[in-house]
């Protein structure tokens, strides 16, 4: 069996509207793509698909997930098959606690009969907030209501520490962050960091590469890769921008 | 007036039959008065009155060991069946040494007449259901008295709870609440069935709050499916008084509860909630009056339906600013989550303003699941149906939190959940 997300040759539409065109990219389990590219190229296109969402059409092409057809499974199969995805707008959802959300999480990964200790959770998901400083009061209060965007940007970080994805798609993850949060959050993330966890970190900038240093970029430019090289390319992209890269 | 009444029996058998006179006279609902707008067709039927035998005593044990897992130690509970007093933990020592009174209506007829006398069926009630209060009050009207003395701030839970039991019984559960000056005091009314049987029950609440009293109310409606149920409750608050009325509709097959508050003393506040979750063939009938009668009131009604397959919820409120109620805060919302296509949700928010330095609002939202939501939690692993159940419950869990009811959250999140297992799987 293959350790590895393996896209390969995808295509996506949302309604008719073709937006991956043969997209083709394979992140084995160890590893840290960065994915980068001005807005409207099919960044959010690629993470929302492979989480399937219901309003992303596949139109061509496969993607692997350990050698399993990923495309085949519903949403929550995906994620329980340990697929990720930190979203770019969380969403609120009211009267749902944060510790009760992602003890649901944690429940729908057991076998039948199987149950884990609350005392356990708490002090796991404790020393998980207290690694991104977050306040612990906030395990009582309803997900991502009210949050600053900061706040909901740790609430997703935190939500993958505890349920230990094997990939993550992290999808403007430092959108909305100040330096503070935002070395906090790619703390969060680089503690994954190992043999059995790989990652897709989807960026405008390349300031989130300063703390989350990436194994390879890519560029995107109207639906698939124009450019893949190692983290340098994120310099270059800083220095000539994406026209220049993408006219190289 | 009851004053020198030698006869108290007599005197509440004649208020009985001025109360029959006044239901023969009565005109019954119709369709087309605005008031029975969007109700089900047989809401507006008033049966023969059959009250029910005393029940056996075991249905009275059962009933009494059900009533004591509802809310963990209330600080007195009264429980009937069918009408019929099933048991009464009756105030601790100290509260009746107070002055407090927490008895069965029957019993405060016969001990504290004079008290009972005065303030017995003297709400009004505006909202359509006057027909049925009156035939309430010209049954076998039986359930609560509750009197709280000036100064005297009770601490904890009074419990009343209603069973159905006999097939096709009656059942008239009325409460009398008055507060005095400066007091406080927590009451829950619970209904509920013993057995899968038809019955009707039409309840009446009164509430009179006295200058700064403050009183939590709420009702918790878990008839069985085949009960059909009509309430009308009225509150009068009086200067800096304090009402936060909560209800729950789960149960029954079809439900018309009627809210009626009037803030007739300056700064009186009033927050009413509501959570009901219709199902299979359900209809829950909301229709509520926010009286703003004097000057600097506020009122805040916040009501929400989780409306399943097959269900229905009508909400109708008015809120009415008379001209000498400047300086109010009126705010009125109705949020209505359709789980499914068959769901049906009518909302009808009004407001009528007689004074020009109010802040009012109003509004109405009848909406879906979002499919963003249910997406964000698919994507953690939650299965659909899942998925949807824990939006419901958020959805809901919401009003729950904004009553600041803390002794009835658990028990109001137990019931909720054996409500949703037994309705979310359709569509």
């Amino acid at each position: 069996m293959k350790a590895s997300l393996e896209i390969k040759d995808l295509s996506v539409s949302i309604g008719e509207r073709p937006i991956l065109k043969d997209f083709s990219l394979t992140i084995n389990k160890g590893e840290i793509h960065a994915l980068m590219g001005p807005n409207g190229t099919g960044k959010s296109t690629l993470a929302k698909a492979l989480a399937g969402h219901p309003d992303y059409t596949v139109t061509g092409g496969q993607a692997l997930m350990d050698g399993q057809d990923l495309l085949a499974l519903s949403p929550e199969q995906r994620a329980r098959w340990g697929l990720f995805m930190a979203f770019q707008y969380p969403l609120e959802i009211e009267g749902v606690s944060i510790a009760n959300f992602i003890r649901a999480a944690l429940q729908a990964r057991l076998k039948e009969g199987e149950d884990f200790s609350a005392g356990d959770y708490y002090k796991e998901l404790y020393a998980k907030m207290d690694a991104l400083k977050m306040d612990r009061a906030f395990t009582a209060r309803a997900l991502n209501v009210g949050f600053s965007g900061g706040e909901k940007k740790r609430c997703e970080v935190l939500q993958m520490m505890m349920l230990k994805p094997a990939y993550a798609l992290l999808d403007e993850t430092d959108s909305g962050l100040d330096i503070d949060a935002l070395r906090i959050v790619a703390e969060g993330v680089n503690a994954l960091r190992g043999p059995d966890f790989g990652a897709l970190v989807i960026t405008h900038y390349q300031r989130l590469l300063d703390y989350i240093v990436p194994d390879f970029v890519h560029v995107m430019a109207d639906g698939r890769i124009v450019k893949s090289g190692g983290k340098e390319l994120a310099l270059e992209l800083e220095k000539h921008g994406y026209e220049g890269i993408a006219q190289a | 007036m009851s004053e020198g009444v030698d006869n108290w029996g007599q005197w509440f058998e004649g208020l009985r039959l001025r109360e029959l006179k006044a239901f023969e006279k009565a005109k019954l609902p119709d369709k087309d008065d605005p008031r029975w707008r969007w109700a089900d067709a047989a809401a507006l039927e008033i049966p023969q009155m059959t009250p029910a035998p005393i029940p056996a005593i075991e249905t009275l044990v059962l009933a009494k060991q059900h009533a004591a897992e509802l809310f963990e130690n209330p600080l007195a509970q009264i429980v009937f069946v069918d009408g019929h007093l099933a048991a009464f933990s009756a105030l601790p020592e100290k509260w009746v040494k107070k002055g407090v009174h927490f008895l069965p209506l029957s019993q405060a007829k016969q001990e504290i007449p004079a008290l009972v006398a005065p303030m017995l069926f003297q709400s009004i009630h505006s909202l359509g259901g006057d027909p049925f209060v009156r035939w309430h009050r010209a049954g076998n009207a039986e359930g609560v008295f509750l009197h709280v003395p000036k100064g005297v701030a009770l601490d904890g839970l009074l419990s009343v709870v209603h069973f159905t039991h006999a097939q096709n019984a009656t059942l008239c559960p009325h409460a009398l609440c008055l507060l005095e000056e400066n007091t406080q005091a927590s009451l829950v009314q619970s209904l509920h069935s013993l057995s899968p049987s038809p019955a009707f029950v039409c309840e009446e609440t009164e509430i009179f709050l006295g200058k700064n009293a403050a009183l939590n109310h709420s009702g918790i409606q878990n008839l069985d499916t085949l009960v059909r149920c009509q309430r009308a409750q009225a509150a009068v608050l009086g200067e800096g008084a304090r009402l936060r009325d909560f209800s729950t509709q789960l149960g029954a097959k079809l439900d018309r509860r009627e809210c009626n508050v009037q803030l007739a003393g300056a700064r009186a506040d009033a927050r009413l909630f509501s959570v009901g979750v219709p199902c299979k063939g359900q209809c829950f009938d909301q229709r509520t009056y926010q009286g703003h009668l004097a000057p600097d009131t506020s009122s805040d009604l916040f009501y929400k339906n989780g409306v399943l397959a097959q269900g229905r919820s009508v909400f109708s409120g008015m809120i009415d600013v008379k001209p000498k109620a400047q300086g109010t805060a009126a705010y009125q919302s109705n949020r209505n989550l359709l789980m499914s296509d068959s769901a049906q949700a009518v909302s009808m928010p009004g407001l009528e303003i007689g004074a020009n330095d109010v802040k009012c609002s109003h509004g109405a939202t009848d909406a879906p699941i979002d499919p963003e939501q249910l997406f964000y939690l698919r994507q953690r692993g939650i299965g659909e149906q899942q998925a949807r159940a824990l939006l419901l419950e958020g959805f809901l869990t919401e009003v729950i939190e904004r009553t600041e009811m803390g002794e009835l959250k658990a028990p109001l999140q137990k019931l909720l959940a054996q409500k949703l297992e037994g309705c979310l799987d359709g569509r």
